[in-house]
């Protein structure tokens, strides 16, 4: 008998295979069935879940028809009615950012229900979780929507932290990212293209400026900041150079896990450096999670918070009050044109809750997809061919946006070719304060149209 | 390297570790209880301990139950978990698969407890998220150091429980009948122990340890559905390297040790890099001296029927 055969046959004696099949199959079923549980709850899932569109509407369908005033003339012979395009949507579903996925999500699905209505594609967004930044997922994410030839999808946390870069531009995905924008190491990729500010680093010189109205007196910045492994040295030279040329001294550079829940030890290398004031460069629930310990750590400095969510609100209770966060001001509850006021209304009626930035940028990427694909059907092009597809988003880098403009008028967005990132970007500094987000102070990239509130 | 070794640091790094390696310890021992006593690799225990947290937030805020109440009802529910887990599930494979009974428990308790961190995501899936209502923290200036009224909370609470725990099995009858079991249970049913029975009580004890751990740390962060894994290692580390039949104060005490060790070594390096110094130890410690599985084998037998 070869040593093989001896195996087997151990392993025959000890276990049936009857026995096996079935204790396999109870922690296979298992683990199988925990991405389906996950999946059913959510608004969409992990893995591939084409088609979701759902999402009730409450508004009436003349109150869509609307939208059209704001997106300018639309050639009914390049509007793709009724034809089935595929749009991958790669988001945080699980893990500690599923928040993300889920307002994300729910402002694509919104967009591709309404440019229905409006005579457009039938989009199909298919859904994929690349679980809160796990490079492995999004870069199996990515491969699958090559291999399944899906020429557009729509990104968050910066590409999966960059990890889908390569990807994208293997197989051709025109992407836009309106979660994570392109951060600093994203800028000027192939294919990829961020529709938000640069996060956190936009908001800083408009930041800078306004804490040195409201603390003359401050110099040293201390900072906390997601380890994101070698990028992190080209986010902390940003950072001192704004804060250089706004005349403020950096502190210590704290790196903390994405995820972490202690922050005992980070918290007193803090306290040791001595700041003034302390620059945040986590997010999500971190933001919750560091805020509670924060309160009891002894540092009675000033926090600014690269963005606001709810969840970590929700997590951090009384710890949050007073917390100043500095982000992409998208007002939920006063809106900055007609086809906003729309998209908030639809948006409040389907998810019974008001939609923040990260809704609003879905929601009006899903309508630059649909331009792009008019400019590229009026130029006799393949709107399947992600190329054509980024060809013909850059031969006109503005498109229509919930963000700014007047009643009559939508607002723009607008990209620069080099570094492929917004060009203009509303934000604003606020202050948190018994449960509401109270805005101090509106600016623009590079604190332009700083304005205090 | 050094700059950060100055006496602040070290003396608020040391709080630092006496804090989380308290809640090591606890966890420690919980889950070493577990494991020394029936063999188990009961990794569901992150799912008994997360769900302890939920239900002590969802008491709190629905029917609000003072802190304490909060704490005991969800350490409780986990109990109830632990206790049906055992009895559902692991004692009936372990039964059918004999010698192989390890792979086959690790395996059912890993889809557990990955069933189980999803359903909780899915039941709070509009808050997924959930404070410790009931308890006001407070931070205090002891000279350069600051801790807190939870520090303060959570490493009495630890320690009490771990020492009771301790003396219930070194100086009662309950705890001779546990060490029994733990040694031999074929013997323990011959002279009149049932296993099983024992089985079950430990892991009522062992889950209810791991509740109170958890609600303790969600009031210090907060219950959300991946609570349960950090600690869980944590524990796996804590009962290897005190060793599976140990005291339960040998276990809290390499527990505080693993904390401190961790805390200090944010003086050195970047902190989120410190609690690669506690598993480094592991794998020093399991290449210097290897497990010695033949015993650990054992405890993967099937409680005698």
């Amino acid at each position: 008998m070869s040593n093989e055969d001896e195996a087997r046959e151990i392993v025959r004696r000890a276990l049936s295979r009857r026995q096996l099949l079935r204790a396999v199959g109870i922690g296979g079923a298992a683990v199988a069935g925990a991405p389906i549980l996950a999946a059913c709850g959510g608004s969409s899932s992990g893995g591939t879940a084409a088609g979701g569109t759902g999402g009730g509407t409450g508004a009436t369908a003349a109150d869509v028809q609307k939208i059209k005033d704001y997106l300018g003339t639309i050639d009914p012979k390049f509007a793709a009615k009724g034809m089935k395009y595929d749009v991958g949507v790669v988001l945080a579903f699980t893990g500690p950012g599923a928040f993300f996925g889920r307002t994300m999500s729910s402002g694509a699905k919104l967009a591709a229900k309404h440019i229905a209505a409006l005579g457009g594609p039938q989009f199909n967004l298919i859904f994929k979780d690349h679980k809160s930044g796990d490079p492995q997922a999004g870069v199996q994410a990515v491969k699958e929507l090559g291999f399944a030839k899906v020429p557009t999808m729509l990104a968050s946390y910066v590409d999966d932290l960059g990890a889908m870069l390569p990807g994208q531009a293997q197989y051709k995905i025109f992407t836009l990212d309106g979660g994570g924008g392109t951060s600093t190491f994203g800028q000027g990729k192939p294919f990829f293209w961020g529709t938000r500010a640069i996060t956190p680093n936009d908001t800083w010189p408009g930041t800078i400026k306004w804490a040195k109205g409201k603390f003359p007196n401050a110099k040293k910045i201390s900072s906390v900041n997601w380890d994101l492994g070698p990028l992190n040295a080209i986010n902390q030279n940003d950072l001192k150079r704004r804060l250089t040329d706004g005349g403020l001294e950096m502190g210590i550079y704290q790196t903390a896990k994405i995820g972490a829940t202690d922050y005992s030890a980070a918290l007193q290398k803090i306290k040791s450096d001595k700041p003034d004031i302390i620059f945040l460069g986590i997010f999500g629930n971190d933001i919750g999670v560091f805020m509670k310990q924060y309160v009891t750590s002894g540092i009675n400095k000033p926090v600014i918070a690269p963005e606001y969510t709810q969840p970590s609100a929700d997590l951090a209770g009384s710890a949050y009050n007073g917390m100043y966060l500095s982000f992409d001001y998208f007002n939920g509850d006063k809106p900055d044109n007609g086809w906003s006021d729309i998209f908030i209304k639809e948006f409040k009626s389907a998810y019974k809750t008001t939609p923040d930035y990260y809704a609003a940028n879905y929601y009006e990427d899903l309508f630059a997809v649909w331009e792009v694909m008019r400019r590229v059907l009026g130029n006799g092009g393949n709107v399947n061919d992600g190329l054509a597809m980024d060809k013909a988003f850059q031969s006109k880098l503005q498109f229509p946006s919930v963000y700014g403009g007047n009643a009559t008028t939508a607002g723009t967005l607008a990209l620069s070719p080099q570094n492929h990132s917004v060009t203009k970007r509303p934000m604003t500094l606020s202050v948190y304060k018994d449960k509401k987000v109270v805005p101090l102070a509106y600016f623009d990239l590079e604190a332009a149209d700083y304005r205090t509130a | 390297m050094f700059h950060d070794l100055t006496l602040d640091n070290f003396l608020q790094l040391t709080v630092a570790g006496v804090v989380n390696g308290s809640a090591y310890a606890l966890v420690g021992v919980a889950f070493g209880l577990i494991l020394g006593v029936t063999g188990r690799f009961h990794f569901a225990f992150t799912f008994t301990y997360t769900i302890s947290a939920y239900m002590a937030a969802v008491v709190g805020e629905s029917w609000g139950l003072p802190f304490w109440a909060a704490l005991i009802f969800g350490a409780l529910v986990g109990v109830v978990f632990g206790v049906l887990f055992e009895r559902v599930i692991y004692r009936p494979l372990a039964a059918r698969a004999g010698a192989y009974s390890l792979l086959v428990i690790f395996v059912a308790s890993l889809g557990l407890a990955i069933i189980g961190r999803n359903a909780i995501g899915l039941i709070w899936l509009n808050s997924a998220s959930k404070q410790i209502s009931g308890f006001d923290n407070l931070g205090y200036n002891v000279g350069v150091v600051t801790l807190t009224k939870l520090n303060i909370l959570s490493v009495i609470t630890s320690w009490v429980l771990i020492l009771f725990v301790g003396g219930v099995l070194a100086y009662t009858g309950l705890g001779r009948v546990v060490r029994a079991v733990r040694v031999n249970p074929e013997m323990s049913l011959v002279v009149g122990v049932d296993p099983r029975t024992v089985y079950l009580a430990v892991f009522a004890v062992g889950s209810f340890l791991g509740g109170v751990g958890a609600v303790l740390d969600a009031t210090q962060r907060a219950a959300v559905p991946d609570m349960g894994f950090n600690p869980l290692f944590y524990a796996f580390v804590v009962a290897f390297l005190a060793g599976l039949g140990s005291s339960p104060l040998r276990m809290g005490l390499v527990g505080l040790a693993l904390g401190l060790i961790e805390s200090w070594a944010a003086l050195f390096m970047s902190t989120q890099w410190t609690s690669l110094v506690v598993f480094g130890i592991l794998f020093v410690y399991v290449a210097a001296r290897p497990l010695q599985l033949s015993t650990i084998s054992r405890r993967f037998r099937p409680a005698p029927a």
